[in-house]
C-alpha cells in the first residue's frame, strides 16, 4: 500500500488524480467524524468535508512531505472554523423567524439531556453528542488528537496555545466524556 | 493514563464504526482535482517556455560576447618578436637621436660633448620607451 505521502505527491507532481482519489476514500471516514465533532449543524458536514478536499487539491503544490493525517486534520479545522465564522455573519440564531430561527432550530438539540442519554452509552451517536456538549477548546484539542493523529505539540502550535493548555485540556475533556458517558470502562 | 487509552479507542471506535460507501461529493473533489492537476502543468510548461528563452537569450548574449571582443589573431612566432622589439628600439634610438640634434644645433651652434652626455642622462629619466632607447644608446657606447 502507497504511503500518504507518495500518494499526495502522485497528485501534486504528477496530476495523478486516482492517487488524490485513493487518498481522499482513506482518510474519509475520520475526517468526516472530526468535522461532526467540529460543526454545530450536523448538514454541514459533507459541505466542509468538500471545501477540506478543495483546498488540499488547490494547495497541493506547496505540501513540502510530512505526516499527511496532521496535515489533513489542520486544513479540515481551518475549513471548519471558517465555515462556522461565515455561518455566524450570514445567519443570526437570535432571529425569531426566517433563516436565523432554522438554523437555531438545528442546532438546538431537542433530545433528552446528556446524563440521560448516556445511559445506553453503546451508540455512536451518544459518543458525538457528548463530544459536541464539551467546551470548545478541549472538544478541539481531543478531536485533534484522536481523529486528527496529532501529537500535543502539534495541537499547541496550531491552536496557538502554550503546550500545558493543550494537555490540561485534553485532561478535561477525557474526565468529562467519562463522567457524562457513565460508568464505561 | 491507560483509562484514557481505553476511552479514546472507544471514542475512535464509536465515531468512525460506521463508516458506509464512497466519501461524500467525491466526484466534485475529483473534478476539481482534474482542473487544478491542468492548471498546475499549464503553469509548469509556461514556465520551462520561459526559462528555456532566458537561457537560450542568455547563451546567445555570450556568444555575441566573445566574438565581438575576441578577434581571430594569429600568435606570433619567436623570430617575429625579436623583429617588432628591434624595430621599436630602432624607432626609439631614432626619436632620441633626433632630439639629440635638435639640441645640439640650438642657435646654430654645435653643444659641447660633455653637454650631449648631459642630454642623455636626462633622457633616461623619460618613461619606459624613452628608457629603452637610453639604455641602447649606453650599450651601444
Amino acid at each position: 500500500m502507497e504511503e500518504d505521502a507518495q500518494l499526495l505527491f502522485a497528485y501534486a507532481r504528477r496530476g495523478d488524480v486516482q492517487s488524490l482519489a485513493a487518498l481522499v476514500r482513506r482518510h474519509a471516514t475520520w475526517m468526516q467524524a472530526l468535522l461532526r465533532g467540529m460543526l454545530p449543524v450536523a448538514a454541514d458536514v459533507d459541505d466542509v468535508f468538500q471545501e477540506t478536499w478543495m483546498r488540499v487539491v488547490r494547495a497541493a503544490s506547496s505540501y513540502r512531505g510530512g505526516r499527511v493525517r496532521p496535515y489533513l486534520a489542520t486544513v479540515a479545522r481551518s475549513a471548519a472554523i471558517d465555515h462556522m465564522r461565515r455561518a455566524r455573519m450570514t445567519v443570526s440564531l437570535d432571529d425569531e423567524d426566517g433563516e436565523g430561527a432554522a438554523a437555531a432550530a438545528s442546532v438546538v438539540d431537542e433530545g433528552p439531556y446528556p446524563d440521560e442519554a448516556f445511559e445506553s452509552r453503546s451508540t455512536s451517536e451518544d459518543v458525538r453528542q457528548a463530544i459536541r456538549v464539551l467546551p470548545e477548546g478541549p472538544r478541539q484539542v481531543l478531536l485533534l488528537r484522536i481523529e486528527g493523529d496529532m501529537s500535543f505539540k502539534e495541537i499547541a502550535e496550531e491552536m496557538s496555545i502554550p503546550l500545558g493548555t493543550a494537555l490540561t485540556w485534553m485532561r478535561t475533556a477525557t474526565r468529562k466524556l467519562r463522567d457524562l458517558l457513565g460508568g464505561m470502562k | 493514563m491507560k483509562e484514557d487509552g481505553k476511552l479514546i479507542d472507544f471514542l475512535t471506535k464509536r465515531l468512525e464504526g460506521n463508516a458506509s460507501g464512497d466519501p461524500p461529493r467525491l466526484d466534485a473533489i475529483l473534478r476539481e482535482a482534474t482542473a487544478c492537476a491542468r492548471a498546475r502543468s499549464r503553469v509548469r510548461r509556461l514556465h520551462m517556455c520561459i526559462w528555456g528563452g532566458a537561457l537560450a537569450a542568455a547563451a546567445l548574449a555570450v556568444i555575441c560576447i566573445f566574438s565581438v571582443h575576441v578577434q581571430p589573431h594569429p600568435l606570433p612566432s619567436e623570430g617575429d618578436a625579436v623583429r617588432e622589439v628591434a624595430s621599436q628600439k630602432a624607432s626609439s634610438n631614432d626619436v632620441v637621436a633626433d632630439v639629440i640634434d635638435i639640441l645640439r644645433t640650438v642657435d646654430g651652434d654645435d653643444l659641447e660633448e660633455d653637454e650631449t652626455s648631459e642630454v642623455e642622462i636626462l633622457l633616461a629619466w623619460q618613461d619606459a620607451p624613452y628608457e629603452n632607447a637610453v639604455s641602447g644608446l649606453f650599450s651601444e657606447n
